[in-house]
Formats: C-alpha cells, structure tokens, sequence
C-alpha cells in the first residue's frame, strides 16, 4: 500500500515537470518547431476525442475528421459571414456538433457498432459534398477566411492549444474515473451483459458521441484560428487517419496514449518538409501501414511498454480470450 | 423532357443498379454472414476497375484473359485479406485495418495511375425500341450477367456441398467443425469467393463509367446505402434495392443535377438507418440479434 502512495507522487511530479517544460516550450523554440508543435497538440486533443468513442466506448468512428471539419468550418462561418465573435464561432461549432453527433448516436443506439460507423461515413460525405456545393455559406472549394483581427501569435496559438490538450486529457482521465467512464467501457466490453444489469446502453452511446464531438470541435475551432480560413481539406480521410494513428500507435484506452502516438505527427511534420511532393500519396500509405501493422502486432501500442508486467499480463489473457 | 427521356434514365438507372447489387451483395455477404468487416470493397471495385483498363488499354489483352487476370488478381486480394488482416473476428480492429488497407490502395492508384479520370471508350450499340427510347447493349448484357451470377451464387450457397458448409460454417462454427468441415477453409475460400463478386462488378462498371482514385469512396457509400436500406445478409433484397438505387440516382442527377445527387441519397440513407435500421426486406427479430 505504501509503495502504490509513493508511486503515485511519483508520478505527479513527472506530469508536474513535463507541464513545466511544455509551458516553457516556446522560449525555446523557433517558429518552425512551434508549428510543428501547435499541430502535434491539436492531434493530441482530436486524439483523446477518438480515445473517449473508441479505446473507451468502442465505437469505432473511422470519419472522425467530420466533427473536427464542422468545428472549423462553424468557426469560420460565424466570424466570416455572420460577423460575430470568437466565442460564438466556438459556441457554433459546439452546436452543430452536438446536433451531428446526436444524429449519429441516435442511429448507433439502435443497433449495433457496425451502423455507427456506416452512419458516420455517410454523413461525412454529405457534409463533405455540401461543403464543395455550398458556395455562398462555405465558400466551396476555395474557402472563406477568418477576419484579420483573430489572427494570434505563433507562441499565444500554442497556450491556446496547450490548454486544450490538458483539459482533454483531464476531461478524460475525469470520465474515465467517474460513473460514465464504467458505463462506456461497459458497453464496450460487453453490451449485452450491461444491458442486463440495466444500463441503457443507447442513451450511453449518445453521450460518448457527444462528448467526442464536442472535443474534435473545439480542435476545429482552434484549426480554423491556426490556418485562419477554412477549405474542404479538413474533411479529408488523411486527418481521419492521422487521428486513428495517433491512438492505435500509442494505446488505446490510455491517456497517455495519443502523447505518446503523437510522436507520429511529429515525425510527419519532420519528413513532409524533405519530400518531393510527386510522392505525397505515399505519406497516407505509410500512415495506413503504421496503422495496420500496429493494430495487427501491438494493439496495445507504445504504452505497453511502460507499463509493469503485472498489469500487463491479465490483459493479455483477456484478449486471448475474446 | 418528355417521357422518353425518362424512360431513358430509368432503363440506365436500372443497367447501373444491376452493377451496384451485385457488388453490394458481396459486402452484404461479407459483413452480414460472415461477420468480416470488410471497408476496401469500394477500393477493391476502383482496383478491379483500373486493373480492367491497364489490361485491355495498356496491355492489349483479349477481353477474356483480361476478365481472368482482374478475377484471379481479387481472389488472391481475399484470399490474403483474410489471412492477414481478418485472421480474428474482431470488428474494431477489421474496421481499421480495412479502412487503412483502403487508403493504402487508393493512394498506391494515385501514385501509379495518377488522378487523370480513365476511360474504357466503349463504342456502344444500343437498341432501339423506338426511335427516342433506347439501350446499350453492353449495359444490358452486363445487367443480364449481374442478375446470372447472382443467381448461380445463391445457387452454388443453397444447392453444393461448399456453399452449404460455408452456411453451416456461418451459422454455428463449433458444430460445423463436428460434422467434419474445416471451418477456417471454408470461411477462407467463402471471403475470396465474394472478391470474385467484386471483381465482376468492377469490370462491368468499368465499361460505364470513368473511374478515377476517389471513385471507390463513392462506390462504399453507395455499398453502405443499398446494404442498410436492403438489411445486412440478404442476397436477394440487396440485388433488388440496387436497382432502385441505381435508377434513383440517375433521376436526381438526370431530373435535378448532380449537385442533389450526394445529399439526397446519402440524406435518404440516413432517414433509412432512423426509420428502419434493419432494412426494407429484414425482419426486426434478425436484426436485434446484434446489438
């Protein structure tokens, strides 16, 4: 007992440091590793959003750059055409969010995982072939920007985004522990089994939708500040991919598992600048065979190397099993 | 317009319906019997489409050789899908690595073929009805040979000793294993059977459409629409909402403009999933099954 208490201190004044470290970050750093970071933590944030549907309530959403899409694009619909301000392009993009993930947990609630992400894929490509069609709203293929006066410093972008990935990740590590978490991890391990002891897995399923959806968009609405304009590329299956990536290569069901999957991101950022652009397809491949290679030999992920061996073992048992 | 020009589309609507049952039939009998999430299909069909076209336009083969290597080529494709990628019946994890296998395929495509749209540039005969209303006889023969293949794979399910151990197989493993049916073969040999579907129907689509890299994204969504509306597992029921499919998407895009296409079919696809998620020709007592 003892020796899990100090453990534990042990471990806050790790987090303690590395938040230390990352609030000093961009002293010392120039322009180039600030956006390389920036972006790194928007994944982060997108990835503890994929982490709290998927690694936590196991459905799996394979077109999560839908809800990260519409959080941009409220965002830059808002101040752009409506005129208003930051906070109501965030509070936007929360709503539409909401209203999309509803739409889809609603559709998950009735039947099982499958749908979910059928579901999913199919209003993706509607939102994503009205976003080209809808010229006077979203300004088609071309984009709209943002007003000039929203336009933040490298270093204040980086608090911005800093903020978001702690809170996400606390937001996680908070459901996690508390009566939703158990819920959603019940639905993912057996629905059938919390379904009997009372668990009304449909209302569940709603709200880890939502909750997720509300996560991605405000890494939406922080994306939109970063590239100032919105254009269809952030609809694109590549950021869906990358999202995925980052989870199933650093663990999922962790929270420290899209940290340490971003690792990932970073290395792209690092090799996209030195390749040829005849060979972009092959980044997406790369990623894909990451992805496989990974789900298929270590769906553990980086993190379960970290991990002591006890913990490890009867994880292991357990997914025999299954 | 006047009515020709209507019966027109629906007879086109229907010819490309026929296609996208009989290569929905096969995602339907992968994901609803064999419980095989299988997200490449639409990639697999761009493949088969590309492979036609580098056969007959680059290589100059006879068109039967050409049908044999793109069949031969899928098989093969299921064949190691299944051993790799689909080895455990695990739905999250085949999602993903369907979904990256996918992207994989895609963008090898655009790398090697480049995103130029392609085209077969089938000079086609059509019939006359009337002098206004007609059909292309390519289009009709496909449509023709769609039905016939989908028949004789519900034939070959209901009638041979295989397709009654891949039923058995799927129905209850352990006791199929009893009865002396190797049941991970079967399964093996049933995934790689329905890559053959595949194939098909992208060499018939090939002969309608220009393809180009992203084109089998729109064909999964095109899956997904007819396999909900029809109810996962159901052969039959996915043939048949195929066609109304295809005839409903050449109305909007012939009445309205390809603009309405996407979100009023996919808008339809989605009051279908609320309405009656377990499709038009399922009953509910099959569809509760799995939540």
């Amino acid at each position: 007992m003892r020796q899990s208490k100090y453990k534990i201190d042990k471990r806050v004044i790790l987090y303690l440091l590395l938040l230390a470290a990352a609030l000093l970050f961009p002293m010392a750093a120039n322009r180039r590793v600030l956006n390389i970071a920036i972006i790194t933590l928007m994944y982060v944030t997108l990835g503890e959003s994929w982490n709290l549907l998927s690694g936590m309530s196991g459905l799996f959403s394979i077109a999560h750059a839908l809800f990260f899409g519409l959080g941009v694009y409220g965002m830059t619909i808002t101040t752009n055409r409506l005129g208003m301000g930051l906070f109501a392009g965030v509070v936007m993009g929360l709503v539409v969010n909401t209203l999309m993930a509803l739409l889809v947990g609603v559709i998950a609630s009735k039947l099982s995982g499958l749908y979910f992400t059928m579901a999913l894929i199919g209003l993706h490509q509607t939102v994503y072939s009205l976003s080209i069609q809808l010229i006077d709203l979203t300004g088609g293929s071309m984009g709209i920007s943002m007003p000039r006066e929203y336009l933040f410093s490298k270093t204040q972008q980086y608090y911005m985004v800093l903020t978001l990935a702690v809170a996400s990740m606390l937001f996680y590590v908070f459901i996690r522990r508390s009566r939703i978490g158990t819920n959603f991890v019940a639905l993912k391990e057996n629905p059938d089994l919390a379904r009997a002891l009372g668990s009304n897995i449909g209302n569940w399923r709603i709200l880890a939708t939502v909750f997720s959806a509300l996560m991605a968009s405000l890494a939406g609405s922080f994306y939109a500040l970063y590239l100032m304009s919105n254009n269809t590329e952030v609809f694109n299956a590549s950021i869906s991919l990358k999202i995925i990536m980052v989870v199933i290569v650093g663990g999922m069901g962790y929270v420290w598992g899209p940290v340490l999957g971003s690792s990932m991101i970073v290395l792209d950022e690092l090799v996209r600048g030195m390749m040829p652009s005849r060979f972009a397809p092959f980044s997406v491949v790369i990623y894909a065979g990451v992805l496989i290679i990974m789900a298929l030999l270590k769906p553990a992920g980086i993190i379960s190397f970290f991990q002591r061996d006890e913990k490890k073992t009867p994880a292991k048992k357990e997914r025999a099993t299954t | 317009m006047g009515v020709s020009a209507y019966i027109n589309i629906i007879l086109n609507g229907i010819c490309v319906g026929g296609m996208y049952g009989l290569m929905s039939s096969a995602f339907t009998f992968q994901v609803g019997s064999l419980r095989m999430v299988n997200f490449t299909y639409g990639a697999c069909i761009m493949l088969s489409m590309y492979l036609t076209f580098f056969f007959i336009r680059m290589v100059n083969a006879p068109v039967i050789l050409a049908a044999l290597g793109v069949i031969v080529i899928n098989f093969a494709i299921g064949w190691l899908m299944r051993k790799t990628l689909l080895k455990r019946i695990d739905e999250g994890m085949n999602i993903l690595t369907t979904m990256g296998l996918q992207l994989v395929i895609m963008n090898l495509v655009l790398f090697f073929f480049t995103s130029y749209p392609r085209d077969l540039a089938v000079f086609e005969k059509r019939i006359y009805f009337t002098p206004k209303i007609s059909v292309g006889i390519i289009q009709l023969a496909c449509f023709v040979m769609a039905g016939v293949i989908l028949v004789s794979f519900q034939l070959f399910l209901n009638k041979t000793w295989t397709g009654r151990a891949i039923r058995a197989v799927v129905q209850n493993r352990d006791v199929a294993g009893l009865m002396g049916i190797n049941s991970e073969r079967t399964l093996d040999l049933a995934f790689s059977l329905s890559f053959i579907l595949i194939g098909v129907a992208g060499m018939m689509l090939m002969t309608m459409f220009t393809v180009e890299p992203n084109f089998g994204d729109y064909i999964t969504l095109i899956g997904f629409v007819i396999c909900i509306t029809a109810g996962l597992n159901n052969l039959t029921g996915a043939f048949i909402t195929g066609v109304l499919v295809g005839v409903l998407s050449a109305l909007i895009s012939g009445v309205l403009g390809t603009a309405y296409h996407d979100p009023m079919l996919f808008g339809l696809f989605v009051v279908v999933l609320l309405v009656r998620p377990y499709g038009l020709f399922n009953k509910r007592k099959n569809a509760v099954r799995n939540i």
